[in-house]
């Protein structure tokens, strides 16, 4: 019987012609992905400045407003409640650019962010002072890990009742693992032992909040207006 | 981070696949090389079979059709101890026919192995040619394949197998599955890379088969052992595109599992069996090339199973169920909210630009396996094609997870 005899070879010009595409695809690709994190972080910076500008300009309409006898505050609740509600917007999508990125940059832009937070729920518990208003702040603890199951269901929640209180409800939300000492001395002053937390006013709720537990909470402070879920 | 790490090179391996193929197909020539005999020598047909009343009858019958001398063809049944009425049927349909038909029943199930074993001790014919209970062979099938025996190095020529009908979701999908998976085939033929030598009319020389002691009792997929065992004796495997086969596939999903989950566990244990062929300069592109490739692509979809579907798909899913409990399923504010804080930027352009890569190899190979099945690509083609492009990979994950869950608590299966 003749012996089988296949003539076995290997192709090195065609593996490595595969290798230079396949690296030429990838090159493509890392190029499109680190065009796109430099696009959202010029983007999140644009838009953070233009956030820090806006509250200048409210600092000092409370400024104003706090020396005189007449206020109409109506113009700067307005404008605050929008530009909370802008940032916290634009918060969530920083927080998710950042989980398909490690870029550093991102990290001192969402700096920016857990201090632009902070002083705009600084700014509203004043100018809840000076123009009396019956708009409620609410200070949320969360943190990106995984640890925190309900930390996204909480958000969830906050979020669907500010659609519902809308102007009324003013949410400020604080990663506890951001690396930024106000955070530090908050989450101490207020005790935060357990997450998500939830500080209505002054009154803190740690662990998950129902929205029904957090619409009892929330409805005496409406005395004034008449919330459907209220009733 | 080391998962995302894993992940790059998952897409780099799979990309380096598919540029690795396209550009064989780009150097060679994919058709059937012309090739004329005119002999008539003895073949050997054997159907293995077990619990195949159903099907078994038509077998018999496309042998009984072949366009070959009648008095050349040995036919010969195996029935490894079937429990249905399969010796019943087969008895009766044979009993007045004029052909050259031995029914040979085991007494203990031995699995398929030991069936084309006990077959090749009785064969007679030049060629040993194993036809599953549930395929059926077209009439010309034998006599284009027999003038691909050219030469004393070629063991095996194999058909290209066709679906007998396509009917329902399960067998839309399995019908590009094949002619991609057939057309793969004819391509790793062009580098002596064939890895399985399927159950439907493949065409052995049986002095080869002998040379290398038979088939793998005990073996779950003896018809990839085999395969592997004629590589590392050297010898050439063949896949036609001319020679035609039909079978009958699972009709339902449950049946396409439990065949896959067979099939990739027998994949994974033969790869083991013949490990040493791995890496080996003396097996050229089989033993540097194809083996690692065939083991990297079981561990992609592994990896691909666990990580991507489980970890990536399934896992944020499931948050997100949970996270949107809270407030009663309202999926229309859910949806509203995102619609509104949408932007171009939020888009992954890097993962869409690497999905549009591995789309477009998809459509380009789907568009080869048609050409070159000679299959007219029919509405029927193009929702099984979109249908096999999106959902296939989520399902071979699961094939691969239940084959991960079986190998680990150690499950027995014969057949």
């Amino acid at each position: 019987m003749v012996e089988p005899k296949v003539k076995r070879s290997f192709n090195w010009k065609r593996h490595g012609a595969a290798l230079v595409i396949t690296l030429l695809i990838f090159t493509i690709g890392i190029f499109i992905g680190s065009t796109l994190t430099e696009k959202r972080i010029d983007f999140t910076k644009e838009d953070i400045e233009k956030q820090q500008i806006e509250y200048e300009s409210l600092q000092m309409q409370l400024l104003y407003l706090t020396g005189q006898e007449e206020k109409n505050c109506n113009a700067l609740l307005n404008s605050l409640e929008r530009n909370i509600y802008d940032l916290e917007n634009s918060r969530i999508k920083l927080e998710n650019y950042i989980q398909g990125s490690d870029d550093l940059d991102f990290e001192l832009v969402k700096r920016d962010y857990m201090l632009t937070e902070i002083r705009y729920w600084l700014l509203a518990t004043e100018a809840k002072k000076v123009c009396s208003s019956d708009t409620v702040r609410v200070l949320y603890f969360y943190e990106t890990e995984e640890s925190c199951r309900d930390c996204g269901a909480q958000g969830n929640v906050l979020t669907y009742l500010k659609s519902i209180f809308k102007d009324k409800l003013l949410v400020f939300s604080l990663d506890v693992n951001f690396d930024e000492p106000m955070i530090h001395i908050l989450k101490e002053n207020y005790g935060i032992a357990e997450l998500p937390a939830v500080i209505v006013e002054d009154k803190v709720f740690l662990g998950m909040q129902k929205k029904e537990e957090l619409i009892k909470e929330l409805c005496p402070y409406y005395r004034n207006a008449s919330f459907e879920v209220c009733q | 981070m080391a998962m995302d790490f894993a992940l790059w090179v998952m897409y780099f391996v799979a990309i380096y696949f598919a540029v690795h193929w396209l550009l064989v197909i780009l150097e060679n020539k994919i058709r059937d090389e012309a090739r004329s005999y005119n002999g008539e020598p003895l073949v050997t047909i054997v159907i293995p079979a077990w619990n195949e009343e159903a099907s078994i009858v038509g077998t018999i019958k496309s042998v009984l059709k072949l366009n070959y001398p009648k008095e050349k063809i040995q036919l010969l049944i195996v029935d490894d101890a079937s429990t249905d009425n399969t010796e019943k049927i087969i008895k009766e349909f044979v009993r007045n026919l004029d052909f050259n038909i031995k029914y040979i029943k085991h007494n203990v199930n031995m699995g398929k192995g030991a069936a084309l074993n006990t077959a090749l001790k009785h064969a007679e014919g030049e060629f040993f040619i194993c036809l599953d209970a549930d395929s059926f062979v077209m009439p010309e099938a034998l006599k284009s394949i027999l003038p691909y025996f050219y030469s004393e190095e070629v063991a095996c020529v194999l058909p290209l197998i066709k679906l007998k009908k396509v009917k329902g979701f399960a067998l839309h999908l399995q019908y590009v599955e094949y002619l991609v998976n057939f057309f793969l085939k004819k391509v790793m033929g062009l580098l002596d890379c064939i890895h399985v030598t399927p159950g439907p009319f493949a065409v052995y020389r049986k002095n080869a088969l002998i040379k290398v002691k038979g088939f793998d009792v005990d073996n779950l997929t003896e018809d990839l052992e085999m395969a592997l065992r004629l590589q590392k004796n050297d010898y050439k495997i063949i896949q036609l595109m001319k020679a035609k086969v039909l079978t009958l596939a699972p009709d339902n999903m449950r049946g396409w599992f439990r065949q896959r989950n067979r099939w990739y566990k027998g994949t994974l244990l033969n790869l083991h069996k013949h490990k040493d062929m791995f890496f080996k300069k003396r097996y050229g592109e089989f033993g540097l090339f194809q083996l690692p490739m065939v083991l990297g692509a079981a561990l992609l979809s592994i990896f691909f199973a666990f990580f991507v579907v489980g970890q990536h798909m399934i896992k944020p899913l499931i948050n997100k169920i949970y996270d949107i409990s809270f407030i009663n399923f309202n999926v229309g504010f859910v949806s509203s909210l995102w619609m509104e804080r949408f932007s171009f930027l939020d888009f992954s352009y890097m993962i869409l630009f690497f999905s549009f890569i591995v789309l477009s190899f998809g459509v380009a190979w789907i568009a080869y396996a048609f050409r070159h099945t000679n299959e007219t690509f029919s509405k029927k083609g193009l929702v099984s094609s979109a249908t096999f492009m999106v959902i296939y990979p989520f399902f071979l994950s699961f094939v691969w997870m239940g084959v991960i869950f079986d190998l680990v608590r150690k499950k027995k299966q014969k057949w």
